[in-house]
């Protein structure tokens, strides 16, 4: 099939800004894939997502998006496609309680109140918040709004989700929770994800790695390419994975650990497996 | 200060939470609209009526109902005095000392101004007791719907108002969290005198403002690419259902207001 996302030459400057935030970035994306995109603080990574969802007035190079050529008039078919998710759990809460917020991109559709209420049930009880139909956003964890953020986006139905680092301000069991529950729901929705972070083990899940630094596209790699190259990860704009710290710490022992790139699991087998041999 | 119960609301279930937000909404408007066409002894005893019969219906104890209105006691004593020495001449003077003088005239006037602002502050207090913010907002929103006509942009200043009680809480939390920040830096705040005080609030309203800012850029943008163009052309998940109950109510209401009418003094 072709690629769902196909990006050209993209270049984007801010107005106040001489230097390009974007520079000649192209890609492409194949329909059900996971990308991953990391880059450190301020390389252009929100900027890319923000052009992809034509959420930025781009006008130099083509952004294609299911076969549609991303315009001024295609703009919200080339957004019927997209569900993003933000950083701040906060800041994208619009509606007044959970099912209000869920329902928020159905009454932008302007879909009729009698096929409103099932689909915003069907996408809490999908994300595990089914319960929480009522309660106000106050009264909610980050990751239980970034859970209702994503039904928002689940009830929608789009072919593509891109996650800005929508994992970043929760706290670890929160983060392993989401990340799951996009996994889960990339099967059930037969969805195309984009992932912007700075979190390994979210990288790690991806098919393929973009590398962003400084505007620029620097790398396009499978993520056990990428983290193969260790010391270089910092350089990257990732925060080192407490695995790579590990080996890091036996090498310096004088202890050779596996060099390709093991999860924890993994890793925690090979120490048992050289633990018993000793 | 806290104390204050005027403005918050009270999760209990009863009828008078579960009534329509437009029913309390409408209610509560001709109620004090009565109350200031009621100038007969009848007349105030079916008001207070009333109002009782709502706090008691609301399930709200009513000992601290009447706690929860008491700091605004003070207003009222203060526009009462004010009221019985400036007041019109008549009657007996009781009281005479240059210009300010105290007579039946005026304590009856503004025995009938306490009475009056008592039964306001009582009514509104239940009303938000009663109705979430949201609803009150939601039936704000309905109630002005007609004004669409006049091309007044009803939808989007319902949806302002909504946004703007959603981040209530979120501003407040925030605003916690900056004063802790600051009070580890040595600002003191809520010490000193009238000046010093306010001075002390600008290294908090600063990065609220700041914050406040940021949340707005953001937000904008999530509800951008959420789909969101304009406030009229959307569909409308939250509605509001008129009940029999609501019917009911405002039936034995106009009873009521009925007999205002007919036992006032025309
Ligand atoms: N709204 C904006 N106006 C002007 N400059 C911006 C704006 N948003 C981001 N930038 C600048 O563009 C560059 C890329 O920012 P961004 O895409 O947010 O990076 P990232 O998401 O990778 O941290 C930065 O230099 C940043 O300062
Ligand atoms: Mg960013």
């Amino acid at each position: 099939m072709d690629n769902i996302i196909e990006v050209k030459q993209l270049t984007y400057s801010y107005s106040d800004h001489e230097r390009p935030a974007l520079s000649d970035i192209s890609f492409t994306v194949r329909p059900g894939e996971w990308l991953a995109i990391v880059g450190h603080n301020g390389s252009g990574k929100s900027t890319l997502a923000k052009c992809l969802d034509g959420l930025l007035p781009f006008t130099e190079g083509t952004i294609t998006v299911g076969g549609t050529e991303l315009t001024e008039d295609t703009v919200w078919t080339v957004r019927e496609q997209i569900g993003m998710i933000f950083q701040n759990p906060d800041n994208q809460f619009v509606g007044a309680t959970v099912e209000d917020d869920v329902a928020f991109g159905l009454e932008n559709r302007q879909v009729p109140r009698d096929k409103m209420i099932p689909r915003v049930r069907a996408a809490l009880e999908e994300v595990g918040m089914g319960d929480f139909a009522q309660r106000q956003p106050s009264s909610l964890s980050g990751g239980q709004k970034q859970r209702v953020a994503l039904a928002g986006i689940v009830a929608i139905t789009p072919d593509i989700l891109i996650l800005d680092e929508a994992t970043s301000m929760l706290d670890p069991q929160g983060r392993t929770a989401m990340l799951k529950l996009v996994r889960q729901l990339r099967e059930n929705q037969h969805l195309t994800v984009i992932s912007i972070t700075h979190d390994i083990n979210e990288a790690a899940g991806a098919d393929r790695v973009l590398v962003i630094d400084d505007g620029k596209l620097v790398e396009e790699a499978s993520p056990e390419e990428i983290f193969s190259k260790g010391d270089q990860l910092i350089a990257l704009g990732l925060d080192i994975p407490f695995i790579a710290k590990l080996k890091a710490a036996l090498k310096a022992r004088g202890i050779v650990p596996p060099t390709d790139y093991q999860t924890t699991a993994e890793m925690e087998d090979w120490l048992w497996r050289s633990l018993s041999n000793t | 200060m806290s104390s204050i119960l005027f403005g918050r609301y009270l999760p209990l279930n009863s009828i008078v939470h579960r009534l329509d937000p437009r029913a309390k909404l409408l209610l509560s408007f001709f109620y004090i609209v009565l109350v200031f066409m009621a100038n007969s002894l009848w007349s105030y005893v079916i008001l207070i009526v009333m109002t009782l019969g709502a706090i008691l219906a609301s399930k709200i104890n009513l000992g601290f109902f009447l706690k929860g209105i008491r700091p605004l006691l003070w207003l009222i004593i203060f526009t009462v005095v004010v009221q019985m020495l400036f007041s019109p001449v008549g009657g007996h003077t009781y009281f005479h000392w240059a210009f300010l003088r105290v007579t039946t005239l005026g304590i009856i006037t503004s025995g009938v101004i306490a009475i009056r602002f008592l039964l306001i502050i009582m009514t509104s207090t239940l009303l938000t007791l009663t109705t979430q913010p949201l609803d009150i907002a939601t039936g704000l929103a309905s109630l002005m719907a007609p004004l669409r006509w006049v091309k007044v942009p009803v939808d989007t200043l319902a949806m302002m108002l909504s946004i703007a009680l959603r981040f209530v809480p979120t501003l407040m939390d925030e605003a916690v969290k900056i004063m802790n920040a600051q009070r580890a830096r040595g600002v003191d705040f809520g010490e000193g005198n009238l000046f010093k005080q306010a001075h002390s609030l600008i290294p908090l309203m600063i990065p609220l403002f700041m914050s406040a800012f940021n949340r707005a850029e953001d937000l904008s943008i999530a509800m951008e690419a959420r789909g969101y163009q304009d406030s009229e052309h959307r569909s409308q998940y939250r509605i509001l259902t008129w009940h029999h109950r609501d019917t009911v109510t405002w039936l034995i209401f106009l009873i009521g207001f009925a007999a205002i009418l007919v036992f006032r003094r025309w």
